[in-house]
């Protein structure tokens, strides 16, 4: 229990009740942590992710990217050492990719430990200092950005980590140096 | 472009019974269909085995005929149907819409369809419900002839429900052209009532002289009552309204007793006119289509969920049932987040001061008039009522683990031990029902002295019946929650939400209504098992005291002691069911 309750798990679709509002889902959040001054803090989240003129609403009359945003709110109001993110930019408009990207970071910059599952490669290149790629359901690799690529792209250092992920999941092909891309391209 | 739609129906039919036949592999899906199965049969077969006197052939003197035989039935029914068509023109408001899968639009719409072949396509499409609902009403109704007309009476109901379902099309087409024509719908529901009065004056008109001569204490076999429905019904100008309608009885009505298929003509002649018109008067639809295909997922989804809220279209915040401080009891979270859940239907203030004001007139009114036939009525009628509550609340009280199962995901990452999530789902509904069978209760035994044989109850018998009952009431829900909550937590695949019926299909409902009679049995003998021994402490705890004290305080101790046992059972179930929560892989 005491693993969990500095534990938040952010699921790639929002899984809210539709029977409560916004604020009620954070009222429901905070008893459930047992959060300290829940009231500002849950007033500061819906500031942050603009919710404070939804508090009343329920899911249903949200966007998708809304619901995604309350669905943060809730997770970040305990304010958790541990945050899973499962494709924590699934159905966002710019605007709220570049606020969830920098809630991501600033997070991080504050202590906690950030997991993010994801498929959106640039996503893991631009915010993630770690990765782990899985295979099956099997570890290939892990290890910070730059250990992965030394791995998988010894004679390019700069090769993209698209290119890192078709070679470290390539079926039964041992990892070896990237190709040189030029060459690649260049037609026969 | 004729052969794409059949191909696309022909293929959705054929997979989706390849489907169900490759689910029976499961054995809740092959039990389900076999115990729905054999209900049907036991429902639908029975009739026919029974043993009827032989119809009798023509009218007997001495045997008059029932006024609900021969041409009055007739006269009714056009009557019936005259006001379902009615209520297709007075009711609805929306423009003309059919029904169509978001796929179905998705594929259908933007593709180079004529309209007309989208309406052909639509009716194609309700000819399995038809057939199989005209299939289910001629068995019913040929009962009384055990069965042997039952082929023969199947046309008859297929010819009936279609033309009711293409007067529905053709209603709304012509409805939204009358609108686009600023005919508004104030104005067509004022017509269609105008209608309605006047044809409602026309027929007492028609009756009124047959009623002075008619006994109306004099149960209703007489030949005048026929007569007179069929004065009233069937001539001058409601006969000539009425005539397409009774064209569609009649069949139903002479196919009974064995009249041959020919009579069906003059009713397929009315369903040609009405296919005729419904194509001649198609409209747009297609925005509206759209509009009611996006909604009704939306529903379904929802209701698959559990979550009826969504269901029931809620617009606004459910109210709180209690403040929720960020200290104290984390389970209570889930207990308050499903009270709102429940509210709309039963938890709503508004209905708890109703309950509890309605209790206290009912004690007026018993010390006003304790010999009011109301209050025998009353005690007799919740009698008969309580038990069902007792058994069917806590399989339709779904706001729980039921409801939340879709979400194991983020309830298992709640820091609350497994038992406690468990107890924090099912506190919402056992506290609804206890109230409300609380309430049954003391209304019941408020109303109890009117049907004393012996003379009033007295007080201390009245106040002992109701502790001992009212003590037992929480335990017992506690114990049907967590066999319904653990039926869903150990056999996730045999519990559906009420009218989920999987994927759509005759059979599937067969099966889902084979599961849930299957699984009312089951938790009526588990709670049959869980009762045994609180029963026996408690009986013994009864014989015990009754030693020493009177029954009426003996009672209530008993019940304290079962409450006790069951209770201390619960607990247990509560630990184990909790285990299985924190163990249970959400991937599967």
């Amino acid at each position: 229990m005491a693993a969990k309750q500095e534990l938040a798990y952010i699921p790639d679709e929002p899984r809210l009740f539709d029977y409560l509002s916004v604020r009620q889902h954070l009222s429901f959040t905070a008893r459930l942590y047992h959060v300290p001054d829940a009231a500002p803090k849950a007033r500061a989240l819906l500031t942050e992710f603009e919710l404070l003129e939804k508090a009343r609403q329920l899911p249903g009359q949200l966007s998708r990217g809304m619901k995604q945003k309350l669905a943060i709110a809730c997770g970040l109001l305990h304010q958790p050492k541990v945050i899973l993110f499962d494709e924590p930019l699934t159905g966002l408009d710019p605007h709220g990719i570049r606020r969830m990207k920098d809630t991501i970071l600033r997070l991080g910059r504050e202590g906690a430990a950030i997991v993010i599952s994801s498929h959106l490669l640039h996503l893991v290149e631009e915010i993630c200092s770690h990765l782990l790629i899985l295979k099956q359901g099997r570890m290939v690799i892990h290890g910070t950005l730059a250990e992965v690529r030394r791995r998988f792209a010894e004679t390019s250092p700069e090769t993209s980590l698209e290119e890192v992920f078709f070679r470290a999941t390539a079926p039964d092909e041992p990892p070896g140096p990237a190709p040189d891309p030029a060459t690649r391209a260049r037609p026969d | 472009m004729v052969a794409a739609l059949v191909y696309l129906q022909f293929c959705s039919w054929a997979n989706l019974l390849l489907s169900q036949v490759r689910r029976l592999r499961h054995p809740q899906y092959l039990l389900g269909l076999l115990a729905g199965l054999a209900y049907l049969g036991l429902v639908f077969w029975r009739p026919f085995t029974a043993r009827h006197p032989e119809p009798a052939a023509g009218i007997n003197p001495a045997n008059p005929p029932s006024f609900l035989e021969g041409g009055s039935v007739e006269h009714l029914a056009a009557g019936g149907l005259f006001l379902l068509a009615a209520f297709t023109w007075l009711l609805p408001s929306k423009r003309a819409a059919l029904d169509f899968s978001e796929a179905e639009i998705a594929w259908l719409f933007p593709a180079p369809l004529p309209r007309r072949m989208l309406v052909h396509y639509r009716l194609l499409k309700t000819q399995v419900g038809l057939v199989f609902s005209a299939l289910i009403m001629a068995l019913v109704t040929s009962a009384a002839s055990r069965g042997r007309f039952v082929w023969a009476m199947l046309p008859g109901w297929w010819i009936l429900m279609s033309a009711l379902e293409m007067h529905r099309l053709a209603a709304g087409f012509t409805r939204t052209r009358l609108l686009d024509r600023g005919l508004p719908n104030w104005a067509r529901r004022l017509l269609v009532l105008g209608v309605l009065v006047a044809m409602g004056s026309l027929i007492w008109r028609n009756l009124a002289p047959h009623l002075a001569g008619l006994s109306l204490t004099e149960p209703p076999s007489l030949p005048p009552w026929t007569v007179a429905i069929e004065d009233a019904l069937g001539n001058g100008i409601v006969g000539a309204i009425l005539l397409p309608f009774r064209t569609l009885a009649r069949p139903l009505v002479i196919l009974a007793s064995g009249a041959g298929l020919i009579t069906l003509l003059p009713a397929l002649g009315v369903l040609a006119f009405l296919y005729l018109w419904a194509l001649k008067s198609a409209v747009g639809f297609e925005d509206e289509s759209l509009d009611r295909a996006e909604r009704r997922t939306r529903l379904v989804q929802a209701a698959r969920t559990g979550n009826w809220h969504l269901a029931a279209e809620q617009q606004s915040e459910g109210h709180a049932p209690f403040p929720l401080p960020p200290r104290g009891l984390r389970l209570l979270a889930l207990t308050w987040k499903n009270l709102i859940s429940a509210q709309l239907l039963l938890t709503s203030p508004f209905l708890i001061v109703l309950g509890i004001s309605l209790l206290c007139g009912l004690l007026a009114f018993r010390f006003t008039l304790p010999e009011a036939p109301f209050l025998k009525f009353l005690a007799a009628l919740l009698a008969g009522i309580l038990p069902m509550v007792f058994i069917l609340g806590p399989e339709l009280a779904r706001f729980d683990l039921r409801q939340d199962l879709p979400q194991a995901d983020l309830l298992k990452t709640y820091p609350l031990p497994g038992w406690q999530v468990v107890l924090g789902e099912l506190l919402a509904p056992a506290l609804v029902l206890t109230f409300i069978q609380w309430l049954m209760i003391g209304a019941a035994v408020i109303a109890l002295p009117a049907i004393g044989q012996r003379g009033e109850w007295s007080l201390g018998t009245r106040v002992s019946l109701a502790a001992a009952a009212m003590i037992l009431t929480p335990a017992l829900n506690l114990t049907l929650l967590l066999l319904h909550n653990g039926t869903a937590l150990l056999f996730p695949a045999w519990v559906r939400p009420p009218g989920n019926a999987g994927s759509a299909g005759s059979a599937a409902a067969i099966d889902a209504m084979g599961q849930r009679l299957l699984l009312m049995l089951a938790h009526l003998a588990g709670l049959l098992v869980a009762l045994l021994v609180p029963c026996a402490l408690g009986g013994a705890v009864f014989l015990l005291t009754r030693l020493v004290f009177a029954w009426t305080i003996a009672l209530p101790l008993a019940a304290l002691v079962a409450a006790l046992a069951l209770g201390g059972q619960g607990a247990l179930a509560l630990k184990l069911l909790g285990d299985r929560f924190e163990r249970m892989d959400i991937t599967d």
